[in-house]
């Protein structure tokens, strides 16, 4: 039982899996019949749209669609057949088709009956036309197309029914006719056919042999074509709609037969080129003329299509065809101009198909050595090319290169050829003849490389040197001189290694290496090679070249040292240079000198401390006695100088005057040494100095000589000072330098009191004497009695105006004015009204003299002009009082006079007491305390003329004091260093140098000093003897808000007896704050 | 207590005190303190180009040197002083790039230390901040100490260098006159 029903279980499950018998049509024809039953249906709705539009306007309409309906039916009907049939090889026999047809050109018919007039009828014919071709009956097709191309000229299906008409004719062999046909499409309007005609008409002359016409109807063709698409793609609007039909590539490719009859074979590429639209069209045209050119042996245009193709064509066995054709062109021409190129092409197209994974490894092998021959065969053939072409020319190089290229490729290809040495060789050769040092080098290094020990290795190697030493020798780039000198020293280190080389050779070999040395800038290493070659081969080209790099090898590094040393060598004549070659470096070492002097020179000055001097002066040592050696001392005296190290300064001072006494430099030296010292305020070195630098020095003597006069005078050495001034004086041979001394001196001996001395010896220079000179000159002699030359002399600087000074010109009015003071004082009036008249004038005079003078702000004839005016105002008012009127005057008139006297009298006594208040007034007000102002501020009148000078009390130098350097030496780096001005300042007081110290605070006060430094004057000038200056110092210093200041003018004024004067100062300067030395020796 | 010694040490072995940087385009500064801190920091750039400059001069005696010292023999007559002769200049010149490398790092550090004290005295100056002084100053006078010394061991170093190349030059001079083989000159390895 179980088995039973296993068995129909079996059975049943089996039967599932049997295929189904039914067979169904493939895909294609499954498709069309779906297609057939669209288009029943859809002649079934168009005959019931028929049957319902009776007279509609639309209905001529309906029916041509009806017809195109049925032969769309027709159409798939054929389909199913041919699908159905494909293959048998039989006839087609498909009785719908025909009936389907028939149909519709009886609808046609219909159409063409009842609506004669219809718009549609050009469609209807065409239509028509077509079916009758298809069911073979070519006379009614023909009929029918020729009454649609003759009674609807601008119907858009015309050009197609042409196109049809020609077509049969043209399958007829009726070859007028139908380029008759095709000739009417030209003739119409431009459109999507117009190409097409052209094209067609094109092979009507073809089959009539006439290659001309079909060549220009070819081009004709694309030209239109191109044309109508070019609008197309634009989207402009064209005649006719999109054809599918393209004749741009047939006509491209067609034309090819007619252009190799027509015209020159070189031309053909470029002619393809210009209307070859796209890559795939311009190849097929170029596969077409590569067979054309092959077929009628033209080997120019065959190498032109071979490049072409091998350049642009796509990978294919067809490209080593092309490779083999341009091989053979190339060779056949003998023209080698693009044998460089061709290789590469030829190379690449046998490459990719060697290098395919399909390729069989007998193809392979069989295929590279066809490739080596041939490109050993281009190469080999192009060289003796070469050798044809005139030496030097530029096509010879051109053509080098080319083949250089050539020969690239072949031993790129095939680097382990057992031909690739001799390859390499040939191309060192060619790259030579093309010029190309650098790739020549190169590649001579890789022959050398490759061949064994022997003349053809060396060869090599020495071609290697010269070619990359040559590119070296011109302009480069970047790249190909590091490689150069590598090659060169790599090259070069071989060859010297040879003991047989030449001596010519090595001596060339070797100056290359060191050349490689300095050009890349490894001067250290170039010094030591070039050096060594100068020494070895003296008084050749290389060994006289050397010895010039050595030199600016050093000059490059900045070494002048060593340049100077390697010069010194290579001038010796037992190192054998050659005079020539010494008589040139002989500047360039003596320049390297001076630049080796100027660079210690500035290492020096920028040098901080320890031995500042130490390299110039031994440079001045090797160079002792030269002017060299005496600009190194000149220079380490200036570091010295900067460097605040006054003892090494002196010591090199001297040194170059026992050295070098003849240097012009000496008195510069000295003055400058004496101005040095003067800075840092060693007062006695400068003294020293200014005196030597005077004497060295004829030119600037006057000025040295007053400069050590005025110094010598603040040091309290008047005696010095005056003969150093009288000195200069007499070395003064010009007026110029004359007024300067006199100015000095008569400054000098007026603060001496000296007057007489001053008239005798200012006097004999009267006559060229300066506005300043004669202020000294006219004051002395106003106060030596000598009046009326005084006044004279005194005039003549008031008439210089604005060319004396105002110190002049004050000193003029004052002399003047006691002039007349002393003529008013003896002036006794007559008994008469005249006689008083001049008196009163005469005291008018002498006013205005002083006041005058007293106008020209100088600080010592000011506070005297007042002090003295008041002392004429006083003296006057008491002869106006006392004076007797004439008798000869009326009483009336006596009275009147009398009484006028009394108030000029009045008015005089006031101005006397003005004028005293107002010399006292200089003191608090710019605080001067001249002799002068100091009675004023006692509140007496001075009855004979005031102006004298304090004098400076007799100093002692001090002894060295090393503590003093530190603050020297700050000053000699900044002058205007308060700070260490101060230090110096109290320093100096603190080793009893009052005079010094005085002139160290005065500098303090022009660097920008305040109260501290100018009660610091104070204390210092006190001490040394100028109590004006001290007055003026504290003055200052309490004016500037320092109590010390304030409180020490107090306490030195009453020191002088001027008891009152000290009250005024305590009110007239208000309490400051604290600080500040006091006189009494304790802090402010 | 060890960490606390740490410090110590660390700060007395010159870590020094913390100065801020002043700003060249700082409002507060006039344009001459501007000035002078820019002139500071260009001495600190000036220094670091001389030393890098001194380093590379000494990689390249180093390498001429090594090359020299490793050329094959000279022989004949005169060979073994001409070695070492040739031995002595390279090493002289090698010592003397040293000595000129010391003393460009001290001068660096010297221009640093300036630097820092220019900052610090600048800022004080116009009250921009408020520093210790003195030990900024001792810094830099360390520093300069330095420099004097390295100065004066590149002087030394610098002669005895010029001394052995002109020695070895003339040994070389006598070693051509002799007529000796100079292939060793030569083929040292470039």
């Amino acid at each position: 039982m179980y088995r039973l029903i296993t068995a129909i279980m079996c059975s049943t499950l089996t039967a599932c899996v049997v295929p189904n018998t039914e067979l169904r049509d493939q895909p294609q024809i499954e498709r069309l019949r779906i297609q057939i039953s669209k288009a029943r249906n859809a002649i079934a709705e168009t005959r019931s749209a028929i049957a319902e539009a009776r007279g509609a306007p639309h209905l001529p309409e309906l029916y041509v669609r009806l017809g195109e309906l049925l032969s769309d039916e027709a159409r798939y009907h054929y389909q199913v057949a041919y699908e159905r049939e494909r293959g048998a090889g039989k006839s087609l026999n498909v009785p719908q088709v025909r009936f389907l047809k028939e149909q519709a050109v009886g609808v046609y018919k219909l159409v063409l009956r009842r609506y004669p007039k219809t718009k549609l009828a050009d469609r209807v014919l065409f239509n028509m036309g077509q079916e009758y071709r298809e069911l073979g009956k070519y006379k009614e097709m023909r009929d029918r197309l020729e009454q649609l191309a003759k009674d609807y000229p601008l119907s858009p299906l015309r050009p197609d029914a042409l196109l049809i008409l020609g077509d049969d004719q043209f399958d007829r062999n009726e070859m007028v006719k139908a380029g008759e046909y095709y000739q009417q499409i030209i003739d119409g309007p431009p459109g999507r056919m117009t190409g097409l005609g052209h094209f067609k008409l094109a092979w009507v002359f073809v089959n009539q042999a006439e290659c001309k016409a079909a060549l220009e109807n070819f081009e004709k063709a694309l030209i239109a074509s191109e044309n109508y698409f070019t609008k197309a793609n634009a989207g402009q609007d064209v005649a006719g709609t999109q054809s599918d039909l393209d004749v741009r590539r047939e006509a491209l490719v067609d034309l090819v037969y007619c252009y190799t009859q027509e015209r020159k074979p070189l031309t053909a590429v470029p002619f393809l080129k210009r209307y070859g639209y796209s890559r795939g069209a311009y190849v097929a045209a170029l596969s077409r003329l590569a067979n054309r050119f092959s077929t009628i042996d033209q080997a120019e245009g065959a190498a032109l299509v071979g490049r072409e193709l091998l350049l642009l064509a796509p990978d294919s066995p067809d490209r080593i065809e092309d490779a083999r054709m341009l091989h053979g062109a190339v060779r056949k021409t003998k023209k080698f101009q693009e044998v460089g190129q061709d290789a590469e092409l030829i190379a690449r197209a046998f490459l990719r198909q060697v290098r395919k994974p399909t390729s069989a490894p007998e193809t392979r092998e069989k295929l590279l050595t066809e490739l080596e021959a041939l490109l050993r065969d281009l190469a080999t053939r192009g060289q003796e090319a070469i050798k044809k072409t005139a030496k030097g020319s530029k096509d010879r190089a051109k053509v080098a290169r080319q083949v250089a290229l050539a020969y690239t490729v072949h031993v790129q290809t095939f680097p382990a050829h057992e031909q690739t040495t001799a390859m390499l060789q040939n191309l060192v050769d060619v790259l030579t003849d093309a010029g190309d040092d650098f790739n020549a080098g190169r590649r001579a290094l890789q022959v050398a490389d490759r061949l064994s020990k022997g003349p053809s290795k060396d060869d090599a190697w020495y071609d290697a040197v010269v070619n990359l030493q040559s590119t070296l020798a011109r302009q480069s780039g970047r790249l190909a001189r590091v490689v150069s000198r590598a090659g060169l020293r790599k090259a070069g280190a071989a060859l010297v290694g040879i003991k047989t080389l030449p001596a010519d050779r090595a001596r060339k070999v070797k100056f290359a290496i060191a050349q490689t040395d300095y050009d890349e800038g490894r001067f250290r290493s170039a010094i030591d090679r070039l050096n060594a070659l100068a020494l070895e081969y003296p008084q050749t080209t290389e060994g006289d070249e050397s010895v010039h790099l050595v030199l600016d090898s050093y000059r490059t590094i900045n070494d002048y040292l060593g340049l100077i040393r390697a010069g010194h060598r290579f001038l010796k004549p037992a190192n054998g240079v050659s005079q020539k070659v010494r008589n040139e470096i002989s500047p360039i070492v003596k320049a390297a000198e001076q630049q080796q002097l100027d660079e210690l020179a500035l290492a020096a000055a920028g040098v901080d401390g320890g031995d500042v001097t130490g390299d110039l002066e031994k440079f001045a040592e090797a160079y002792k006695g030269q002017a060299l050696g005496e600009r190194a001392l000149i220079n380490a005296l200036l570091a010295a100088r900067a460097a605040g190290d006054s003892k090494t300064l002196y010591r090199l001072a001297n040194e170059i005057q026992t050295k070098y006494p003849k240097s012009e430099q000496l008195p510069a030296i000295q003055s400058t040494v004496a101005r040095t010292a003067a800075s840092r305020f060693e007062l006695d070195q400068a003294v020293k100095y200014f005196a030597m630098a005077a004497q060295a020095s004829p030119g600037r003597k006057v000025t040295l000589l007053v400069a050590e006069g005025q110094l010598k005078e603040q040091l309290a050495d008047t005696g010095g000072a005056r003969n150093a001034l009288q000195n200069a004086l007499k070395a003064a041979k010009k007026p110029a330098a004359q007024n300067q001394a006199a100015t000095a001196l008569g400054e000098l001996l007026e603060r001496e009191g000296d007057h007489a001395r001053i008239v005798q010896k200012l006097g004999p220079i009267e006559a060229d004497a300066g506005p300043n000179t004669l202020a000294y000159l006219g004051m002395a002699q106003v106060r030596t009695g000598d009046r009326d030359n005084g006044e004279a002399t005194l005039q003549k600087v008031i008439d210089n105006g604005a060319g004396a000074t105002q110190e002049a010109r004050a000193r003029a009015f004052y002399g003047q004015a006691e002039v007349f003071f002393g003529v008013l004082a003896s002036y006794q009036p007559e008994d008469d009204v005249e006689s008083i008249q001049e008196l009163i004038t005469l005291l008018e005079v002498t006013e205005q003299s002083y006041l005058k003078a007293a106008r020209e702000a100088s600080p010592v004839y000011t506070a005297a002009a007042f002090g003295r005016l008041a002392s004429v105002s006083q003296q006057t008012a008491k002869r106006l009082r006392a004076i007797k009127i004439p008798a000869s005057v009326p009483k009336p008139a006596a009275e009147g006079i009398r009484q006028a006297f009394a108030k000029r009298a009045i008015r005089l006594e006031k101005q006397a007491q003005d004028a005293i208040a107002a010399c006292a007034e200089q003191a608090w007000v710019h605080h001067i305390f001249h002799p002068a102002v100091r009675i004023c501020l006692k509140g007496e009148i001075p009855s004979t003329d005031p102006v004298t000078f304090d004098k400076l009390k007799p100093r002692t130098p001090p002894a060295a004091d090393s503590s003093l350097n530190a603050m020297r030496i700050r000053l000699s780096k900044n002058p205007e260093d308060l700070d260490a001005l101060r230090g110096l300042g109290e320093a100096f007081l603190k080793v009893g140098d009052a005079h010094t110290a005085r002139l160290v605070f005065a500098r303090a006060g022009q660097a920008g000093g305040g109260p501290l430094e100018a009660n610091l004057l104070g204390i210092a000038c006190l001490k040394a003897g100028d109590t004006a200056g001290a007055l003026e110092g504290f003055a200052r210093a309490a004016a500037g808000g320092l109590e010390a200041g304030r409180q020490n003018l107090a306490s030195a004024l009453r020191k002088l007896g001027m008891g009152t004067a000290a009250k005024t100062a305590l009110e007239k300067f208000k309490s400051g704050r604290p600080g500040g030395r006091l006189l009494s020796g304790g802090e402010g | 207590m060890r960490i606390g010694l740490f410090i110590l040490i660390a700060l007395m072995s010159g870590c020094g005190p913390s100065v801020s940087r002043l700003s060249l385009t700082d409002e507060r500064l006039p344009v001459d303190a501007r000035r002078w801190v820019a002139d500071a920091e260009d001495a600190v750039v000036v220094s670091g180009a001389w030393l890098a400059d001194a380093m590379r001069s000494l990689d390249d005696a180093n390498r001429w040197s090594q090359r020299v010292l490793e050329a094959p023999p000279f022989v004949g007559s005169l060979g073994a002083t001409a070695q070492l002769h040739r031995s002595a200049m390279a090493t002289a010149v090698v010592s003397e790039r040293q000595a000129a490398q010391r003393l460009a790092q001290a001068d660096l550090d010297l221009a640093k230390a300036r630097r820092t004290l220019i900052y610090a005295e600048t800022a004080m100056r116009h009250d921009i901040a408020v520093y210790n002084m003195p030990p900024l100053q001792a810094l830099v006078d360390q520093k300069l100490q330095a420099v004097l010394v390295f100065r004066d061991q590149h002087r030394k170093a610098r002669n005895k260098a010029l001394a052995a190349t002109d020695t070895w030059w003339a040994t070389w001079q006598k070693f051509v006159a002799a007529k000796n083989d100079t292939r060793p000159f030569w083929t040292e390895a470039p």
